[in-house]
């Protein structure tokens, strides 16, 4: 286990000073500690105001960690503090192997579901045919039909908009995904869309944390579950030995 | 990895008689530009950056914060009081580009650099057409077949949406948005390696500002191009930069990735701004 | 109007009162200096100390300067106005020198040692030994681009010439071809643009690598420039728009038959149009070649 690690946060603290407001101090992260396997689906769960964004932000240096550390092993063996690296060393970890999921799609308007989905595919170098033909194959598998594809998400429904994202998200899968409640408009079809989606991510070797409210998806997807509270890590075990009642809905089985 | 494709250290411009109270009795502290002491206009003290090839650094705060200042001294259109700007393209980055002599800086800007300002009418030559503009850096980087220039400008201003068949018409008489088209394409005419753009929407319409930004925001990812972006507009650097140095009153009170510096912002100016924009 | 000699005779002095060559020894010499820096410089506009000349500037003052700075006692001057010998300011300008300097002066190209002209350059190839001294009206070349003296100056200095390219790329846009009819730009030497005085495109080949050598004079402006022997001078040019000289294809002079020669155009007595060599002393001796050739 030790062998695979990918990450290692260790005693991670974030406090916001809030300069306008008589410099008032908000602790968002206490003594966070945890490890990632490489491969590995974590699920971070906990009440709204527990962390979860905080931590996913801080591990993707969006947030600057006021303590601790975070240690990822990049794919070229070095270990690298994400809460200390240079901008420069960020922003190729971020071109290369770790990507941020935001819940909502936030991308440059007038651009197309399809030209936003193809887009890490031109990126990183593939045609704009190939691009192209495999967004568009994910987007179907996603449910978001080709009379949409060419259509501004701008115009979408909260869900479709979502499995836009995703689809952006798993089109070139990076080896740490961090996924910020992404499933949070999805009715049960969609949301088993979704599921097939990241149990591929998952299958191709790429390690996610990601913030889940769904109990479903958790039990079927989650390796280990981290329940945050008050900005301290209050559980962490596999899904079957924490209790997450509290903390995700109901479960719904899907239709099928 | 690759060192920076210019590296700024200590940049300061000072308009007037410097004193040794000048860096002291100004910046974002003392709220002031002007030094109480012997009344000279700090426009801009101790700046150092650097920026890496392909990335987009942006520049923002209000007017008067000195971001502009910077560009300019970059592109040579302002000499600086101190500081040293080595850039890759440049005696390999051994030496300054401000201590360049005069024909050397209009080679780095006919050959490495690009300058797309604020007010077209600075970047453009409106008493030649829209074409000529372009023909212009080509010819001063010696091309002498009129059939390749056109080729060329009618490239560029395809590449930027404007319409062939303006191509030899007089920009005066073209809408802002498509001034600032214009400029975009006699500024990428030679395909510089650093791309200055000093508020490049700031004049425009609300709804022209998303076209011209979506133009710069392809070519740049397109190209791989490094880009120094300054604006005041929050907007403007979230959808571009990749990094953010934040100044006021002439100094940078914050540096850092621009995600970092929107939802996370230290100093309390920043934090100021930020809610603002929101 | 009362002429030079009258005032000569009513002061009671003689002609010989005057200095040789009518311009005082100091001037002389700084004329010659300044017009070997340029022959040293070539294309490169050295200012110099106009004098006040007995006519009005721009009447050829600068060429006056020059040749008379020049004249020794063994040269044969000539001076053409738009070609024409019998001119009246060439007329003025040659009497002027043989006042001054007792020297003759001859109509015969070939018999000159100095030629002073005004917008040609005469048909017949100089020699080494022979000197041509134009009259320059504007020296600037980039006059037209850079109305800013001292911006002009800098472009210079620093060989930055994309304004004026940018004009003839304008010119080629606007109307298909480059307009510069008399006085066309040209590139002296691969360094200096030089503004080659209000000469025919026709002259501009005659520039490029002559044997003699060539003297610019603009009084007005206090300008002398110079291309010596054997430089190289380019009109400027784009590849696929390459300069050309003033097409006579089909026409022939009137008086001597020439068709190789720079024509001007009149209107006959029966208001036909009419072509005849602008340089009169070439046509003079074409016309009397034939005529012994018959």
């Amino acid at each position: 286990m030790l062998d695979s690690r990918i990450l290692s946060v260790q005693s991670l603290g974030k406090a916001i000073t809030l300069h306008l407001l008589g410099e008032k101090q908000v602790q968002a992260l206490d003594d966070v500690t945890f490890d990632v396997s490489d491969g590995e689906f974590v699920a971070v769960v906990g009440l709204s105001g527990s962390g979860k964004s905080s931590l996913l932000k801080c591990l993707y240096r969006t947030y600057l960690a006021t303590a601790g550390s975070i240690l990822y092993q990049a794919s070229t063996g070095q270990d690298i503090d994400l809460a200390s690296a240079s901008e420069q060393d960020i922003l190729k970890l971020r071109r290369n192997e770790i990507r941020y999921v935001p819940q909502f799609l936030k991308s440059a308007p007038r651009l197309s579901a399809l030209d936003i989905v193809a887009r890490p595919l031109v990126e990183s170098g593939y045609d704009a045919d190939i691009a192209y033909s495999e967004a568009s194959r994910i987007l179907s598998e996603l449910g978001i039909g080709s009379d949409l594809q060419s259509s501004f998400p701008s115009l979408f429904s909260g869900g479709e908009q979502q499995r836009v994202n995703v689809a952006r998200a798993v089109v070139a899968p990076s080896r740490l995904m961090l996924l910020d409640e992404p499933t949070s408009a999805l009715d049960a079809e969609n949301r088993e869309r979704v599921f097939h989606q990241l149990q591929k991510v998952k299958d191709g070797g790429s390690t996610i944390i990601g913030v889940f409210h769904d109990r479903w998806l958790l039990r079927h997807l989650a390796d280990r579950v981290v329940v945050m509270e008050h900005g301290k890590v209050a559980q962490i075990g596999t899904r079957d030995e924490v209790a997450i009642a509290r903390y995700v809905g109901a479960e719904t089985v899907p239709a099928s | 990895m690759t060192g920076p494709i210019l590296s700024v250290s200590d940049l300061s411009v000072i308009h007037g008689n410097e004193c040794p109270d000048c860096r002291t009795s100004t910046g974002p502290e003392v709220g002031t530009n002007t030094c109480a002491s012997c009344g000279a206009v700090v426009a801009c003290t101790d700046v150092s950056f650097d920026v890496y090839p392909g990335q987009v650094l942006g520049i923002v705060g209000e007017s008067g914060s000195g971001k502009s200042t910077v560009l300019q001294c970059i592109y040579q259109d302002l000499a600086p009081t101190r500081g040293d700007a080595l850039f890759a393209e440049f005696e390999q980055g051994d030496r300054s580009i401000w201590q360049a002599n005069r024909r050397q800086r209009r080679e780095l800007r006919t050959y490495s650099m690009g300058m797309v300002y604020q007010n077209p009418r600075q970047g453009l030559n409106l008493l030649v057409t829209a074409g000529g503009n372009i023909a212009e850096r080509l010819l001063a980087a010696d091309w002498r077949r009129v059939e390749d220039i056109r080729d060329t400008a009618s490239h560029f201003l395809n590449r930027t949406e404007v319409p062939i068949n303006r191509m030899d018409d007089f920009p005066a008489f073209f809408s802002g948005g498509m001034q600032q088209r214009v400029q975009i394409a006699k500024a990428l005419a030679n395909n510089p390696t650093l791309m200055l753009l000093d508020e490049p929407t700031t004049g425009l319409d609300v709804s022209v500002q998303a076209g011209v930004l979506d133009l710069l925001r392809e070519i740049q990812s397109s190209k791989g191009m490094t880009v120094i972006v300054v604006s005041h507009d929050l907007a403007v650097i979230r959808l571009l930069a990749d990094r953010t140095l934040v100044m006021r009153h002439g100094q940078v009170v914050e540096s850092g990735l621009t995600d970092q510096i929107l939802e996370d912002p230290q100093h309390s100016y920043t934090q100021l701004l930020v809610n603002s924009a929101a | 109007m009362t002429s030079v000699r009258q005032l000569v005779q009513d002061a009671g002095v003689s002609a010989s009162a005057y200095s040789y060559g009518f311009l005082d020894e100091t001037a002389k010499r700084e004329i010659r200096r300044k017009t070997l820096k340029a022959i040293a410089i070539p294309g490169y506009q050295v200012p110099f100390g106009s004098r006040e000349m007995p006519v009005s500037r721009g009447w050829g003052t600068g060429g006056m300067q020059l040749t008379l700075s020049l004249v020794g006692p063994d040269d044969v001057v000539k001076v053409i106005d738009q070609g024409d010998d019998a001119g009246v300011n060439a007329a003025n300008i040659r009497r002027l020198v043989e006042r001054t300097t007792g020297l003759s002066t001859t109509l015969e190209t070939a018999m000159a040692s100095i030629i002073q002209s005004r917008h040609r350059i005469p048909e017949e190839a100089l020699r080494s030994d022979q000197i041509l001294v134009l009259q320059v009206p504007v020296p600037e070349p980039l006059r037209n681009v850079e109305r800013r003296v001292s911006a002009a100056r800098v472009m210079h200095a620093e060989r930055d010439y994309s304004k004026m390219w940018l004009a003839l790329y304008e010119d080629i846009v606007r109307r298909g071809e480059v307009s510069f009819g008399a006085g066309y730009p040209v590139m002296v030497h691969g360094r200096y643009i030089m503004a080659p005085s209000p000469i025919p495109r026709w002259d501009i080949p005659l520039l490029n690598q002559s044997d003699a050598l060539y003297l610019f004079g603009a009084g007005r402006e206090k300008r002398i420039y110079a291309v010596p022997p054997h430089t190289s001078v380019e009109p400027l040019q784009f590849d696929d728009y390459p300069f050309a000289v003033e097409d006579f294809d089909g026409k022939s002079c009137a008086r001597c038959g020439a068709n190789d020669t720079f024509l001007e155009e009149s209107i006959s007595e029966v208001g036909m149009p009419r072509f005849r060599c602008s340089d009169t002393a070439h046509c003079d001796k074409v016309l009397e070649s034939r005529e012994v050739g018959t």
